[in-house]
């Protein structure tokens, strides 16, 4: 699939085959781990078009390429801190909706929330050693592609393990946090009723119910998704 | 004082004798000293005066602080000079000697420093008091020895009556007249002689005096006045020196962690993150392509190794195992035994174990130079020395290369003076171009 900034755009799901081979950047400075996962994904199927190793040469190769998906290390020369963020922020802000999966040694919910500031989606937030789950890693790969946020379980962590503050998340139930949590992680409906153990239709009662009580407009469901994750990272 | 000779024969044969030798002597000393003060005042004056005219105009000018202070610097010429005689006259006022050591802030004292406006302060009052005091003690000598001496000048050999002595106190119109008589040359004689001398007698009264007045306003103005005032600055200095100690001390470490996180990231971890990612991968492919199972497992080994490797070159880093087991001597060998140029090794004897702070210090500063020598110097050998004395620690790293390694160049010898003041030692850096290159470092340690 070739991304414009019109079908990066929040919009229905991109209809292309689940697991298709995808064209895809790599951005890491340190060669090990570039070479490792050129190779985990090459095996997958996946395209590599480019392999870089800094923040200016990711924004050169997402301009010119367009691949479906970059990976991205946060931390890279010259700086050494969030590099690879401002990076692939930079680089979403030429190409809107570009998907960026960054990868980081430790995740901070502040990052997250500046990946997910732009609202279109397509953003993935992990962990490095998720790669090690070489399944799920290419799935949230996948999920990113087409559009989805997916944040690591830890940034959900952090947030559930701080303080609950008076806000509009305050009005959740339980349950319709926990799905919100896994909505943020990226997950589809089914893959929601699926991990729950809930029908179909409960879960889309649920999610209706979260987007409600967010005061988000009824709008398409993958954008709204993105709003209600971006509302819970600010909360 | 009493140790040249003639007061030491006369003190044997007569005990008074070395007493008035003394009191004699130090009134000579004194009226030298009050007699010579308006000369010396005259000239801190016109100093302190023609600084703070210079002074008020530089003010306005960008950096006038410093201005103020170097132009007013010559005033305290006169200060220094004022202590120094201060000290000579009264050598028992200990204060003033401590005081002529008062601690200044360096070269360029700061317009702030009140030491400098005391000392200016000092100058401008002291002149009208000198005045009065060597006048005072001008005419005590004049007349006292013009008096005591009338019968040797012959002044009244002159028989007959003479009109009555009278002395008067104040203007032409008017005025006292105290008439005393004394109309017989032989009587009149007799006064002046008992007037000079009684003179003569009080005069050490009154040097002293005198003297006591204008050291005494020396002493107030160009001593730290009290010893509570002394111990303060003292205890003053002392809190900014452990201020800097502990600024230096929190920086390093700071910047010592950061490299050590540093270190851990572009590590074992990324080791390890590869470790896990090749198992990964050998699990994805478990059932179905064998030949990328083994090649992932032989890639996770690897990774495992070098990961451990890493992790004791980083330990060894923070702190090197052998120091901490067997102390800085064992250490240094170690270290002179893994240089890649030969080492020739001096070590003192180090009699017992030392702060382990200074222990640490010292042994990457060694290190450090080693690395130095090894990456940059093109020497071919080395010398390593160490000792231990007198509540210091030296160490010392020379190389007969090539030179030009500066604090401000990088090499880590930056890293390693923040090191040094964080344990209150400095480090010394000469290596001109060309070569040779010395570090040294010198920690205390008790």
């Amino acid at each position: 699939m070739l991304l414009t900034p019109h079908e990066a755009a929040p919009g229905p799901p991109p209809d292309h085959a689940a697991r298709g081979p995808l064209r895809i950047v790599v951005a890491d400075d340190a060669v090990l781990l570039r070479e490792g996962l050129v190779r985990l994904l090459a095996e997958d199927g996946h395209q590599v078009v480019a392999s870089v190793g800094d923040g200016p040469a990711l924004v050169e190769a997402v301009l010119r390429h367009r691949p479906d998906v970059s990976v991205v290390d946060v931390r890279m020369p010259p700086t050494y801190t969030d590099e690879g963020l401002r990076a692939a922020i930079t680089a979403r802000s030429h190409l809107p909706g570009a998907p960026m999966l960054v990868l980081s040694q430790y995740v901070e919910v502040s990052y997250a929330s500046d990946l997910l500031a732009d609202g279109s989606g397509a953003i993935g937030y992990l962990l490095k050693d998720r790669v090690a789950r070489v399944e799920e890693f290419l799935d949230a790969l996948d999920r990113v592609a087409r559009g989805a946020a997916v944040l690591d379980p830890q940034v959900m962590a952090q947030l559930l393990a701080g303080q609950r503050r008076d806000n509009a998340l305050g009005a959740l139930t339980p349950r319709e946090r926990q799905l919100l949590a896994l909505m943020a992680e990226g997950h589809s409906n089914t893959a929601i009723a699926r991990r729950l153990v809930l029908s179909a239709s409960a879960v889309e009662k649920h999610i209706g119910n979260v987007f409600a009580k967010l005061g988000l407009p009824p709008d398409d469901a993958q954008h709204r998704r993105v709003l209600a994750v971006l509302a819970y990272l600010r909360a | 004082m009493t140790g040249s000779f003639p007061a030491a024969v006369r003190g044997r044969w007569q005990p008074g004798a070395g007493f008035l030798f003394r009191i004699g002597r130090r009134t000579l000393v004194e009226s030298l000293y009050l007699l010579t003060a308006p000369v010396t005042a005259a000239a801190g004056l016109l100093l302190a005066l023609g600084g703070l005219c210079a002074g008020t105009a530089g003010s306005l000018s960008p950096g006038g602080s410093r201005v103020v202070a170097a132009v007013l610097a010559p005033a305290r010429w006169f200060a220094d000079l004022e202590r120094w005689r201060i000290a000579k006259v009264r050598p028992f006022a200990t204060a003033m000697e401590d005081a002529g050591k008062r601690p200044r802030p360096r070269a360029a004292a700061a317009a702030s420093d009140p030491g400098l406006w005391l000392d200016v302060a000092h100058a401008v009052v002291v002149f009208p008091v000198a005045l009065i005091t060597s006048v005072v003690t001008a005419l005590w000598w004049f007349v006292a020895i013009g008096a005591a001496t009338s019968a040797l000048r012959g002044q009244y050999t002159s028989a007959g009556t003479m009109r009555p002595m009278t002395l008067y106190a104040g203007s032409a119109q008017s005025h006292i007249a105290l008439s005393l008589g004394l109309t017989s040359p032989a009587g009149r004689l007799a006064f002046g002689t008992v007037a000079g001398l009684v003179l003569l007698f009080t005069l050490p009264l009154v040097t002293r005096a005198c003297v006591a007045v204008q050291t005494g306003l020396g002493q107030a103005l160009l001593s730290d006045a009290s010893p509570l005032h002394r111990r303060i600055s003292g205890l003053e200095q002392e809190r900014d020196t452990a201020r800097a100690q502990t600024v230096a001390a929190v920086t390093a470490e700071a910047a010592a962690l950061r490299r050590l996180e540093r270190d851990i990231h572009d590590g074992p971890q990324q080791r390890l993150v590869r470790l896990a990612m090749e198992l990964g991968r050998a699990q994805h492919h478990f059932d179905s392509k064998p030949e990328a199972v083994r090649e992932a497992l032989a890639d996770a080994i690897v990774q495992a190794q070098e990961a451990l490797d890493e992790l004791r070159a980083l330990s060894r880093g923070i702190a090197p195992p052998i120091l901490v087991d067997r102390g800085l001597g064992e250490a240094v060998t170690a270290l002179a035994t893994r240089s890649t140029t030969p080492v020739e090794l001096d070590a003192g004897p180090l009699d017992r174990r030392l702060d382990a702070a200074v222990e640490t210090a010292a042994y990457f500063v060694i290190a450090e130079a080693l690395t130095n020598v090894a990456k940059h110097s093109h020497a071919r050998r080395c010398a390593v020395g160490l000792r231990h004395s007198e509540g210091t620690l030296r160490v010392w790293v020379t190389d007969d290369g090539i030179g030009g390694a500066a604090l401000g160049k990088g090499h880590g010898l930056q890293g390693l003076d923040g090191r040094l003041h964080a344990v209150g030692g400095r480090l010394g850096v000469i290596s001109p171009s060309g070569g040779p290159t010395t570090i040294t470092a010198e920690l205390p340690c008790c």
